[in-house]
């Protein structure tokens, strides 16, 4: 469903009251001047009804007749200022008042901030462009199409709109990371517990290539030559062992995306998972969802960061299939030793049969659990069991999974 | 600091908004006094907006950034409401009290104090535009008493303010809207994105129109409705106006008429055509008690059930004749003005008749066909003897002689002596007047304190109408003769229709005395009375352009005001070092380009045509040169409207380009010929 921006100022609403008022300043003197037959009063409401009529005229030829166009930038971030640029052609050999021109922005991509397009007067056969800005503050793949032109009169009393449909703008607005603190246990041998500290990072047997030095990295593994060409300090980097993997299955069960607007469970699982596939890149590990996509071949870290970011862009709670499920389905296809991190806020049965299924395959479960009752909008109630049920979390650790109840801290505002 | 304040910024309310609305109100308030006859109401209404607008516009420029400018949109309505409700109480403020004292117009004097406070606190575009409602307001109650001829054009101005205004705002909304658009360059907006904007021509097209189509389409639409039986339903009785009946007789609001008061101003301008058989007295009203400084009404007239005094004169008629006769109205007036003893009025609701038969106009007058009555006269056969003896008691007050002071009554005793009849006492009084006093219509005002016709007999022996008029009267009630002070018009120039017109420098009084069998007979000293050089009647008293309230009191300040802004800029840019603007450089030479292509295109540029359109308009007359032309055209188009700002070398190269194109098109004389012979 399209929704208009409507940035009209206080001031341009106040001018289209001024001109309510005029119109229905010239009815009821139109009417006095009838039943007085006074003639000053008759030239007056001429005068008044002439030029709100001319107004009128005036802003119905200013949209009517454009051609339009609009680039949108393809890819964009969560709470990025988005500049789109429109240009608009006049078909008609008229000059007109300026005209603004309203996006019809699709409404889930609960846009913020949205600035008033750049006045504009369109010229016959010349191409004037014109932008406005906004933030897009919820990711997803979008497409749209149609532009409404707002035209004035000169005067600004008679606002009028005309939409016209363009051909489709595509965006894919990509979600953010947002900071989560993470307290796994202490285990050895789980590759991503090794990884959480800068002196194990890459730290396995089998060269892997070369990256920027950080703090904490040992002088030892600096390479030398490579940081002779690159002018900068480059270390070398080691696959952490075969245990050195992530993987994250997001619960998007239908149903099971709580809340409204930029503000759900979905979101803020995903922005989560973002910033932890982020880390985890960046400590030399694999990071892998393996319910969205096959398993990832080893390309360069930025690479990957990027794949994930337009995987999860296209995430909507809309499968059939439960989180344990697809828990279920990582079986065979992770290396052993990989951490499974499964984002829910809705409690899955089928989760805790997971565990020891996944734990026979070497994996080791992290359920991470979401309070989706902090998500429901007020006056509504929570028909589903909030992941942090207390039987719940027991339930999973019982079967041997290292459930973490996420803080609310955490989650987006 | 005033300099700061001055400085013109397109994106703030500047000097030109606030006084753009000021005037607006102004005109308002102006058109409500005008239309009731005060100005002096006027004038201070005028003068507290003036500075009302000075202080908001020197308000709005130093609090600009703070949050107190927001204010007015709490002040304002809070100011508005309480002038409405305390309208009572400041009406009594202004300098003639009186005016708006009653009932129906105390409220527009409370909306006129709405506008005079509102412009105090008018700091931003929306109180501006919201200070019209009241104006509107204003101007549809001046509609609809119709006193006021001038308030229609006047409606105009006020409507070209405000539409001058709207647009300004709006403007100034759209620069707003463009800087929070992420566009930095709000300085270049009307050279690049705004280039191709309907402009004045189009303000001026659609001004005309509006204009045009109320001048012509109103009475059209004012004789259809009246032809459909929808219009005039409605009957209100206009507010009085002193200035419906010419300010010679200077009449205040409550019934009352100064006299004495110098000087006075009256055109010659047509009020009313009498068809009468010949020039003849058109009185208009009649004033019955004697205040010291004037006449009044006769305040008891309508309280007590008397018998009407019209009636009680027809009966001491002998043998009366009814006469015919027509008027037509060209003037809004509070009274109809007709001939000796008015008896009917044929077919008009909208005249009232008063106690002693005149006719009060219940509306506006401005529309009404010629009217058609009958009065009575008495035939020259009728000689007038002597006076009602004993006067009827109801009307004891035509010899009331309480105020008039002893040296005039014993004057009056003198000039008698010896006189055989009521009616040759009467002729002796008005001779006496005459010969005693010299008319002067530029005569001195009587000075505060004095009696205005002791004054008159007995030191100045100079005045017009109303003293002479005045002293007959009380000389004649000082003899006991029952007499009445009459106001209207001497018509005495004729026409060749048969109709007899009056001007307002025709207005007249004159003294009336009631006789047995003759009833009421003019004596007008002014006729026997020599005039003093220039102060003749009839000579048009009009005042002088320079002395008129427009050109004191609004057209003179703003002229002022319009020099002393236009030197200032004058000062200011003759003192501005000169910037070379590149792109108003490239117009010019721009504008080279276009006079080297005209004899070539054989027209101008149309003010719809892009520049390339022009250019690809003239493709075929402009033939081998066609293609340098539009290349030139495209880099003009690229400098002038693209992103990047030229540099001083983009402009030079595009000169010399220019010259090259020039040159060329000089060498082809034969298509230049064949261009100008297709103009």
């Amino acid at each position: 469903m399209a929704h208009f921006a409507s940035p009209r100022s206080e001031t341009q609403r106040l001018q289209n009251y001024a001109g309510l008022t005029i119109t229905a300043a010239a009815i009821v003197l139109s009417i006095v001047a009838v039943l007085l037959n006074s003639s000053a009063l008759f030239y007056m409401t001429t005068a008044l009804v002439a030029t709100i009529g001319a107004c009128r005229v005036q802003a119905f030829l200013s949209v009517r007749g454009l051609r339009l166009e609009r680039v949108a930038p393809p890819s964009v971030q969560v709470g990025d200022l988005v500049t789109v640029q429109i240009t608009v052609w006049s078909e008609r050999r008229i000059r007109r008042p300026l005209v603004t021109i309203i996006d019809d922005l699709p409404r889930r991509l609960f846009a913020k901030g949205i600035s008033p397009s750049l006045p504009i007067a369109p010229a016959f056969d010349m191409p004037i462009e014109t932008q406005y800005q906004f933030r897009p503050m919820k990711r997803g793949k979008y497409h749209w199409s149609g532009l409404t032109v707002q035209g004035t009169d000169a005067l600004g009393l008679v606002t009028l709109s005309k939409r016209y449909d363009t051909s489709a703008a595509h965006m894919t607005v990509l979600p953010v990371g947002v900071p989560v603190p993470l307290d796994l246990p202490n285990a050895a041998g789980w590759g991503i517990s090794e990884a959480a500290s800068g002196q194990s990072r890459g730290a396995g047997m089998e060269p892997r290539g070369v990256r920027e030095y950080v703090s904490g990295d040992s002088i030892r593994y600096i390479h030398w030559r490579s940081s002779a060409k690159a002018g900068q300090l480059l270390v070398k980097e080691f696959e952490a062992g075969s245990n050195a993997a992530a993987a994250f299955v997001i619960q998007r069960t239908s149903g099971t995306d709580i809340g409204i607007g930029a503000n759900t469970t979905m979101e803020t699982m995903i922005s989560h998972a973002v910033y932890l596939s982020d880390a985890f890149l960046r400590q030399g590990a694999r990071v892998e969802f393996p319910s969205l996509e096959e398993i990832s071949r080893s390309i360069n870290t930025r690479e990957r960061m990027a794949e994930i970011l337009d995987m999860l862009a296209g995430v909507q709670a809309d499968q059939q299939e439960s989180v344990g499920t697809e828990a279920l389905e990582c079986i065979g296809k992770l290396p052993p030793g990989s951490t499974v991190f499964v984002l829910l806020g809705i409690v899955d049965e089928l989760l805790i049969g997971a565990v020891p299924l996944l734990h026979a395959q070497g994996s080791q479960m992290v359920p991470m659990l979401y309070d989706a009752e902090r998500f429901v909008p007020k006056g509504r109630k929570l028909k589903a069991e909030s992941a942090i049920t207390p039987w719940f979390v027991e339930e999973l650790r019982s079967a041997g999974a290292f459930p973490v109840v996420v803080s609310a801290e955490a989650y987006l505002a | 600091m005033i300099r700061q304040a001055l400085r013109i910024d397109p994106r703030r309310t500047g000097l030109l908004d606030v006084c753009l609305i000021g005037l607006a109100a102004v005109l308002a308030a102006f058109s409500l006094c005008e239309s009731v006859g005060s100005q002096s109401d006027a004038i201070f209404f005028t003068a507290i907006m003036f500075l009302g607008m000075w202080f908001s516009f020197f308000f709005c420029r130093y609090a600009a950034k703070t949050k107190l400018v927001k204010a007015d949109g709490i002040l304002y309505p809070v100011a508005l409401a309480l002038a409405l409700t305390f309208h009572n109480s400041l009406n009594t403020l202004l300098p003639d009290n009186t005016l708006f004292s009653d009932n129906a117009l105390s409220v527009a004097g409370g909306i006129c104090w709405m506008l005079t406070i509102g412009s105090f606190l008018t700091w931003r575009d929306s109180m501006l535009l919201f200070q019209a409602v009241p104006s509107l307001a204003i101007f549809g109650l001046v509609g609809c008493f119709d006193t006021f001829k001038e308030a229609t054009a006047l409606f105009f101005v006020f409507m070209l303010c405000l539409a001058t205004l709207m647009a300004r705002a709006h403007g100034r909304l759209m620069m707003k809207q463009a800087a929070d658009s992420g566009h930095t360059r709000i300085g270049s907006l009307s050279d690049g994105p705004w280039r191709w904007m309907a402009g004045p021509e189009w303000a001026l097209a659609s001004a005309t129109a509006v204009v045009c189509l109320s001048i012509l389409g109103a009475p059209v639409i004012q004789e259809e409705a009246h032809n459909l039986g929808i219009s005039g339903l409605l009957h209100i009785q206009p507010p009085n106006n002193r200035k419906l009946v010419p300010s010679l007789f200077n009449q205040s609001f409550q019934g009352s008429v100064s006299i004495g008061q110098g000087p006075n101003h009256l055109s010659s301008e047509p009020v009313l055509r009498a068809q009468i058989d010949h020039p003849d007295y058109l009185r208009s009203t009649s004033y019955y008690e004697y205040s010291g400084t004037g006449w009044r009404t006769y305040r008891r007239a309508e309280s007590a059930r008397r018998k009407p005094l019209w009636d009680y004169s027809q009966q001491l008629m002998a043998s009366p004749q009814s006469v015919s006769y027509g008027i037509e109205v060209l003037k809004p007036m509070q009274f109809l003005p007709t001939p000796e003893s008015a008896l009917e009025i044929k077919d008009q609701p909208n005249l009232d008749r008063s106690w002693d038969g005149s006719f009060q106009v219940r509306q506006t007058f401005v529309n009404l066909p010629k009217i058609v009555g009958v009065s009575w006269e008495v035939p020259p056969t009728v000689q007038a003897g002597n006076a009602p003896s004993p006067i009827d008691p109801d009307f004891e007050v035509l010899e009331d002689q309480s105020l008039i002071p002893p040296s005039v009554k014993k004057l009056a005793e003198q000039v008698t002596r010896g006189a055989h009849s009521d009616y040759e006492k009467a002729q002796m009084i008005t001779t006496a007047v005459s010969q005693r006093c010299k008319y002067n219509i530029n005569a001195a005002a009587t000075p505060q304190g004095q009696d205005p016709v002791e004054y008159f007999l007995f030191t100045s022996h100079e005045g017009y109408c109303d003293l002479f008029a005045s002293s007959v009267v009380a000389m004649a009630r000082s003899v006991g003769l029952p007499a009445r002070y009459s106001v209207g018009y001497l018509p005495d120039a004729g026409s060749t229709d048969g109709f007899y017109i009056a001007k307002e420098s025709d207005a007249h009084a004159w003294g009336e005395v009631l006789f047995d069998k003759a009833g009421w007979r003019v004596f007008d000293a002014t006729l026997g009375s020599e005039n003093v050089a220039g102060g003749q009647r009839g000579a048009s008293t009009e005042a002088k352009w320079y002395e008129t309230f427009w050109f004191r009191f609004i057209g003179l300040p703003l002229l002022i005001v319009g020099f002393g802004y236009a030197a200032v800029r004058a000062f200011k840019l003759a003192k501005m070092p000169k910037v070379v603007v590149p792109r108003k450089e490239l117009g010019k030479i721009y504008g080279r380009f276009e006079r080297v292509l005209l004899p070539l295109a054989g027209h101008p540029r149309r003010l719809s045509q892009t520049t390339s359109e022009y250019v690809d308009a003239s493709k075929n007359k402009l033939g081998d040169l066609y293609p340098v032309a539009a290349q030139l055209n495209s880099d003009f188009e690229l400098a002038l409207y693209g992103f990047e700002e030229p540099d001083e070398t983009d402009i030079e190269q595009l000169k010399k380009n220019v010259e090259k194109f020039r040159s060329e098109a000089k060498n082809n004389k034969d298509l230049v010929g064949s261009g100008k012979g297709k103009r």
